[in-house]
């Protein structure tokens, strides 16, 4: 198989809850990602979808280097770069850039959205300010907005606008991976739509990866090649799009799949709504053995009793569920 | 009085919102009437800025008259008239015959207080009942709403408690009162898919019980097509188009529902390579042009779309109204698109 821009490998990231006011002490640990392991290959774009709570911001943040790292591996195309300092993790930065939800988090208020582009270029490379202005606009122009508009404050923008800066000022040292975590969840459902056309276009014409973290299904269908269903910290689920999406075989994918509402109302009444009980465990009371038993409709004694490992099952496809193969879970 | 399922309950009709800013009056429903039958569910769709959160603010005349004023030839819950009924009145008649449930359910949460002091807050008030009996009606109607260990949850404070879980508890004490008229603005937008469709499940199921009628506002045509029997399509202040659910979603006469229609990837369908777009940006109330408000987007417009605005027409029945000069048109228009879209996957 091609080398992979990044993988992670068996990766864990633990919270220590502390109490008391003085006298701080660990009474327990939060496992937000225990144990994940996965790989985007290049031009490739891999989406991370599960519940608030189930661990994907995490793995963006851990794969970016930006949050800790408990245990195992980040390789960003071939290098290790689980211990690197910040300094060794400068050239890897400009490499590898990431869009948040809330634009505002990357735009500064008091900064012309110009300058605010201009920054990873001052930062990253030695160009001249007159190239660098030359270059702002042409970013600007990539994500659909006129270069005029570089003299102006992020207030004066849209919401939709904004998120498109903050993609300008991410693709700005020409990165080859890109993680977007949850960029089109804050916007209009029709702007949501220009905002997938322009990411797939930027892919195609710059040969792209992206992490994309979202719980819009329906984005995702539409964005990634490959999935990762991600519950209570680990991946329960990964594939082909297609696969997972279509004929999933882990019972917590197809209750996801089953809760999104039908746009068609006659199919929509004769199916009624689909609900998955209960809620995400709380993380400081896990539940022994698969962490979904508590809310599966399949689960039997074996469930409670040891956590099922992430198996093959055929060539691409993984499943974290030891009666996979019993299971039929048509809609 | 008469009140079976399908009765009349609540009707606004031409409603008018303008804020009075510094920069003078700024419209922010130019005209909008809808009516609400018992036991029904009205679905109000539009984005951010379309005026649908105002609008049903003002209908409840939840709004603040010193920066906002508002009209209407007719504003009638019941038999009451809502444009003269005092104040006084009108609160007795909120959290009472009709409750509202916010986006945000620390809205109507009061974090300094435990969950079960506030729900029983709701029934001495209204209802003059004694705190023991309160108590036991909260917890009957936080199980309903799908609460575990409701006894337990009344001693909790709001913070204690996950989203899912507060949105319910604010359901539960809309609920409370046994409305006629529940208004739900977003109820769900701020939960995950699967708490989603346990919330949706939860007023659908009061719905059947006690036969309320419901108005939600959201901006998810799914959500509408599993809960809305008749929907509005707000843009800019305005009705665009109004319609029995089947028919809006079946033959849109205007422009833009094709479009939000079509915009929404699905997680079952093939991958086209590019989803329809509606191109552009809401407008912003100040900004309001001559001309039909979504001109500047559609991609039907003419020269007189940006010249008049549409009066409001009957499309194809009589409950199915449209704002477009060029709605019979729209269902071939439509077709067109679908084909464009389709060659971009096969090409």
């Amino acid at each position: 198989m091609a080398e992979p821009i990044a993988e992670l490998r068996d990766v864990h990231v633990h919270f220590p809850v502390q109490r008391g006011l003085f006298w701080r002490r660990e009474v327990g640990r939060v496992r937000a990602v225990d144990g994940v392991s996965l790989r985007i290959a290049r031009g490739e774009v891999l989406g991370l979808v599960g519940e608030s709570g189930s661990g994907k911001s995490t793995i963006g943040r851990a794969l970016l280097r930006l949050g800790p790292l408990t245990s195992g591996q980040v390789c960003f195309d071939g290098q290790d770069i689980s211990h690197a300092s910040r300094r060794a993790l400068m050239p890897v930065r400009r490499r590898m850039q990431v869009a948040f939800q809330d634009p505002d988090a990357s735009l500064n208020p008091r900064l012309r959205v110009g300058e605010s582009v201009a920054e990873p270029l001052r930062v990253h490379t030695k160009l001249t300010s007159a190239a660098i202005d030359v270059k702002v606009c042409s970013l600007l122009e990539q994500v659909g907005l006129a270069p005029e508009l570089r003299h102006r404050h992020p207030h004066e923008f849209s919401g939709g606008q904004r998120q498109r800066i903050g993609l300008a000022r991410a693709l700005a040292t020409d990165p080859e991976l890109l993680v977007l975590d949850e960029p089109i969840s804050a916007l209009d459902v029709s702007i949501q739509a220009q905002m997938m056309n322009l990411l797939s276009d930027l892919r195609r014409e710059r040969g792209l990866s992206y992490l994309f973290i979202a719980h819009d299904l329906g984005a995702v269908a539409h964005l990634c090649d490959t999935v990762a269903v991600m519950y209570f910290g680990r991946v329960v689920e990964s594939g082909p799009a297609s696969t997972v999406l279509d004929r999933p075989r882990h019972p917590y994918t197809r209750a996801l799949l089953d809760s999104v509402p039908l746009a068609d109302p006659t199919e929509a009444r004769r199916r009624g709504l689909r609900v998955l009980g209960g809620e995400v465990p709380s993380p400081l009371a896990p539940p022994t053995g698969c962490a979904f038993h508590p809310r599966c409709r399949f689960a039997g004694p074996g469930c409670r009793r040891a956590v099922p490992p992430l198996r093959r099952m055929d060539n691409r496809s993984k499943v974290a569920c030891d009666l996979a193969e019993w299971l039929r879970l048509e809609t | 009085m008469s009140e079976r399922p399908g009765d009349l309950l609540f009707e606004a009709r031409h409603l008018r919102v303008t804020f009075q800013t510094d920069a003078g009056p700024v419209p922010a429903v130019s005209d909008v009437s809808f009516r609400v039958r018992r036991g029904q569910t009205l679905g109000i769709v539009g984005e951010s800025g379309s005026g649908k959160t105002v609008s049903s603010l003002a209908a409840l005349r939840l709004h603040d008259p010193r920066t906002t004023t508002v009209a209407a030839t007719r504003l009638r819950f019941a038999d009451l008239d809502l444009l003269t009924l005092p104040q006084r009145d009108l609160r007795k008649l909120r959290g009472n015959r009709i409750a509202v449930v916010f986006q945000d359910p620390m809205t109507s949460l009061n974090p300094y207080l435990r969950i079960g002091v506030q729900l029983c807050e709701v029934l001495t008030l209204h209802r003059g009942i004694a705190r023991s009996q309160a108590e036991e009606l909260a917890v009957t109607l936080l199980g309903q709403v799908g609460l575990a260990a409701a006894p337990e949850r009344m001693r909790s404070y709001p913070h204690e408690l996950s989203g899912g879980m507060r949105q319910r508890v604010a359901i539960a004490m809309a609920l409370l009162c046994g409305p006629d008229l529940v208004f739900a603005d977003e109820p769900t937008t701020a939960l995950d898919v699967t708490i989603q469709a346990q919330v949706l499940q939860v007023m659908r199921d009061q719905q059947m019980r006690s036969g309320m009628a419901l108005v939600l506002v959201t901006h998810d045509m799914g959500v509408i097509a599993h809960m809305a029997d008749h929907v509005l399509v707000m843009y800019g202040g305005l009705v665009l188009e109004s319609a029995p659910v089947a028919e809006l979603f079946d033959a849109p006469r205007h422009p833009y529902t094709v479009g939000l229609l079509a915009c929404r990837p699905r997680p079952h369908k093939g991958r086209p390579r590019h989803l329809f777009a509606i191109a552009g940006t809401p407008p912003r109330p100040q900004e309001m042009l001559s001309g039909c408000v979504f001109a500047p987007r559609c991609g039907l417009a003419d020269a007189r779309c940006r010249r008049d605005q549409p009066p409001e027409t009957q499309a194809s029945g009589p409950e199915h109204l449209v704002r477009c000069f060029r709605a019979e048109e729209v269902p071939q228009w439509a077709r067109s698109q679908q084909l464009a879209e389709q060659e971009v996957v096969l090409g």
